[in-house]
């Protein structure tokens, strides 16, 4: 690019450049400059990619709209103005849960809880994915708190999460909400988590 | 409560006759004029009420909703009485309206104990619906977490800091789940250029929102590689829930976002007055507001800031557990994350369970690093990952050798945003005296601690010179923006070194006389940078440029051209940075011409805040010598 950029360059210095031959030059500069601007442009700037959520002009409440592709998630809020209905809902890309789960301050404390497990389950899946191999790690010990296991269990929820990972991830195309099923299934037939954990 | 009857202190209530409860509206309405209510700093801090610079006062919250009194954006005292009045509204009958009590939790805080409120006379109205929210955050403390600067994204260049309500029921261990308090423009744009002119000029609306902490983290840390850093603030619950009250109140309204005044970190300094109306927090003599400023804001006030903590970003997280590999244990974590195939994991094998586990998990960061963060990866990527973290799960209970912990160096520790310089220097035909201002933020050769290393942020950076020969003082310069990222290649990141500068400028080259040379420029370069560690650190870059001008000073009045610019970026000592640069230049459209510049730049920190500068600049036949004493502010 910079090559055929200063080639046309060169032509226009040319002395014996003259006349009809300037339009085809102009254009092949522009587009070299065109080319240019573009593959730098293209570095980073100004293209807002996910809705980065920062200081600035640019920072959004996330969109969920926008979010299929990646993971970048919603603030899910709903806050509309006037009713001042401010109820923090969680968050998810699926909007029906945010609909059917925690939006509706009527729900049981029961739904609430699994509408909160299957976010954070979604939200972290990569993570949660590693840290059980591993057996331990913040993401895996939240998951515990979530699964109502008290503290002294967080431990025994790592090392087990790690011993049953084959049966949690029976194969490599499962979904967030399938590995929570497979685990509280996991975890039911354990008689100490399924005594222990309150919110399976 | 305790800290809100020393708030009150100046506000005993003189002893008053018994009204008969119909009156009762009317002399709380007596009392509150008598007694000024509605010039009492906590009334302004709730209604965000502040004084204009023609002396008017005015709330910056833009709802309208927020206000109960038609003029309430303007008049503290109308809006007090409107208030005062509306919480004697019968209650409503469909649960889900809200009375003026609900729907303004901290004002009738306040106003119950600053008034005295009797609840014989003024029933309490039930809230269900805040106070199933409040039990949703229900705080014991709070935190203000800082995000680094990316410079990829023009709305998060200088960072961005939000707050972290940690709640009662939740162990240390599951700070993940708190929320958090984020205020941000609310749009759904995404040119790039109406965001950055609205932005500036107050085109969004900017609204509180709340969020768990574990969507910012994943936010941050992994798909931005951003580090978060997590300051501890002393708030006590009971300070903490006034915040939550007005947190439910400012859910109704919004404000004007703009990107370098009002913005994110401007509105969180009132939220932290609401909670300790003791400090003083958001009276800052500058106009414009840099995020990390506001975290050195609390810094000041004592005993506010308990301690800082570092949530490194997935990025940074595998470059140190990499830094604990050997080169050959560095080439199976390569083959592990790219293959996992049989050979790898003879190779693997040969290892000992404790590095193996490092080993495995270097090697997942940099699958995942690599692969990105996105949901719906190929069937060959998930295949893959099976196969490394099925790997992982057989090393039994094997924790991965611990390493030290990085504390890194906190963003506060660097130097200050604001700059001013004096300079002095010599051409060939004259000499010069230089003033120059810069609001935000830093360059390459300034101490990077606390900074993105290898970058350079600067706006409307101001330089003013005297001409000893001219006798007459010019512009030398008015950069608008100046962004330059040099991002070293690295085995497992590559990421683009690239730079965008516009502003105004004087062509030199063309020896004109200052102040006929003023043009205005625009330029754009991306290249590929790398790093040495010979003498102490040194980045090369190489950018290839394109670069259009405009002036008077340009035959036909422009000039648009492009070309190359090299140059080596030096930590000669700690506190000694050098930049050397040479750009050659073509332009074929407009003006004619070839540039040839160069660069030598020296800088010695000589405090925290203080630095000074030799530099040699040749632009084509123009030449000058400079030294400056330039202080951070």
């Amino acid at each position: 690019m910079v090559l055929l950029f200063a080639e046309a360059g060169w032509d226009l210095l040319n002395p014996h450049n003259q006349g009809g031959r300037h339009v085809r030059q102009w254009a092949r500069v522009l587009v070299g400059m065109a080319a240019l601007l573009l593959w730098a442009s293209g570095a980073t700037v100004f293209a807002v990619g996910y809705g980065a959520a920062g200081c600035g002009p640019g920072s959004v409440v996330a969109n969920p709209k926008n979010e299929t592709g990646h993971q970048a998630y919603a603030a899910a809020v709903n806050m509309s103005a006037g009713s001042n209905l401010y109820v923090i809902s969680i968050p998810t890309v699926q909007q029906s849960a945010i609909t059917s789960g925690t939006s509706n301050c009527g729900n049981s404390a029961k739904i609430k809880n699994y509408a909160a497990q299957d976010a954070f389950a979604q939200s972290t899946y990569q993570e949660l994915a590693k840290e059980m191999a591993a057996g331990d790690g913040e993401t895996v010990r939240t998951l515990a708190a979530l699964m109502g296991c008290p503290k002294e269990q967080e431990a025994g929820f790592a090392r087990f999460v790690k011993t049953s990972y084959p049966s949690i991830f029976p194969s490599d195309q499962v979904s967030s909400a399938e590995m929570l099923q497979q685990l509280k299934a996991e975890m039911s037939r354990d008689p100490e988590l399924a005594g222990a954990c309150r919110s399976l | 409560m305790i800290l809100f009857s020393v708030l009150l202190s100046g506000l005993d209530r003189p002893a008053s006759a018994q009204a008969p409860s119909g009156d009762y509206l009317a002399s709380l309405l007596t009392e509150a004029r008598t007694r000024k209510l509605s010039e009492h700093r906590y009334w302004h801090l709730l209604l965000h009420y502040r004084h204009q610079w023609t002396g008017r006062v005015v709330s910056e919250a833009d709802g309208k909703d927020f206000f109960l009194a038609p003029n309430g954006k303007y008049r503290p005292d109308a809006e007090l009485e409107a208030t005062i009045t509306a919480f004697f509204a019968p209650f409503p009958d469909d649960p889900e309206a809200q009375h003026p009590q609900c729907r303004f939790p901290a004002r009738f805080a306040w106003l119950k104990q600053a008034l005295h409120l009797d609840p014989q006379r003024l029933p309490v109205a039930p809230c269900e619906r805040f106070e199933t929210w409040r039990s949703r955050l229900d705080p014991e403390s709070a935190t203000i977490i800082f995000a680094d600067a990316y410079l990829a994204n023009p709305p998060s260049m200088y960072g961005h800091t939000f707050v972290r309500l940690n709640h009662k029921a939740h162990r240390r261990e599951e700070r993940l789940l708190d929320y958090t308090i984020n205020f941000s423009a609310d749009t759904e744009t995404r040119n790039g250029i109406m965001f950055a002119i609205l932005g500036l000029i107050g085109g969004y609306p900017g609204r509180f929102s709340t969020t768990p902490y574990y969507i910012k983290v994943q936010e941050y840390t992994n798909l931005e590689s951003r580090d978060l850093w997590e300051y501890q603030l002393s708030l006590s619950p009971q300070q903490l829930d006034r915040l939550v009250m007005h947190l439910w109140e400012l859910g109704s309204t919004y404000f004007d976002y703009f990107f370098l005044t009002q913005n994110c970190s401007y509105q969180l300094l009132p939220l932290i007055e609401i909670a300790d109306p003791e400090r003083h927090l958001s009276e800052s003599a500058r106009p414009w507001v840099i995020p990390i400023d506001t975290i050195r804001t609390l810094l000041k006030q004592p005993g506010l800031v308990t301690g800082v903590e570092r949530r490194p970003s997935h990025m940074n997280q595998m470059l140190e557990q990499r830094s604990r590999l050997t080169a050959d244990e560095i080439d199976v974590a390569e083959a592990v994350s790219k293959r996992m195939d049989l050979q790898a994991k003879t190779e693997l094998d040969r290892y000992p369970d404790q590095r193996k586990a490092l080993i495995l998990d270097t090697a997942y960061d940099y699958f995942r690093y690599r692969e990105g963060f996105t949901h719906g990866q190929s069937a060959e990527n998930k295949k893959l990952e099976r196969r490394i973290l099925l790997e992982r799960t057989r090393l039994g209970l094997q924790a991965s050798e611990p390493g030290e912990a990085v504390q890194g160096i906190p963003p506060h520790n660097g130097h200050k945003s604001g700059l001013a310089s004096l300079r002095v220097g010599v051409t060939r035909h004259s000499s010069f005296e230089e003033l120059a201002i810069r609001p935000a933020l830093h360059d390459l050769a300034a101490d990077q601690t606390g900074y993105l290393p290898n970058s350079q942020l600067e706006m409307f950076h101001l330089r003013l010179r005297y001409d000893n020969e001219d006798r007459k003082p010019y512009l030398e310069e008015l950069t608008f923006l100046r962004i330059v990222s040099l991002s070293p290649t690295d085995r497992w990141i590559r990421k683009p070194s690239w730079k965008v500068v516009s502003g105004l400028d004087l062509a030199k080259e063309l020896d004109c006389v200052p102040r006929r040379c003023l043009y205005y420029g625009f330029n754009v370069g991306r290249g590929i940078s790398a790093k040495t560690d010979i003498v102490g650190e040194e980045v090369f870059y190489l950018l290839a440029e394109a670069d259009l001008g405009g002036g008077k000073v340009f035959r036909d009045g422009y000039r648009i051209g492009g070309g190359v610019r090299m140059g080596l970026l030096m930590s000669i000592t700690p506190v000694w940075r050098a930049q050397m640069e040479g750009a050659f230049l073509r332009y074929p459209l407009g003006d004619i011409h070839t540039n040839t510049d160069i660069l030598i730049d020296q800088a010695f920190q000589l405090t925290h805040d203080l630095d000074l500068r030799l530099t040699f600049q040749q632009e084509t036949s123009y030449r000058e010598a400079t030294v400056a004493l330039r202080v951070y502010f």
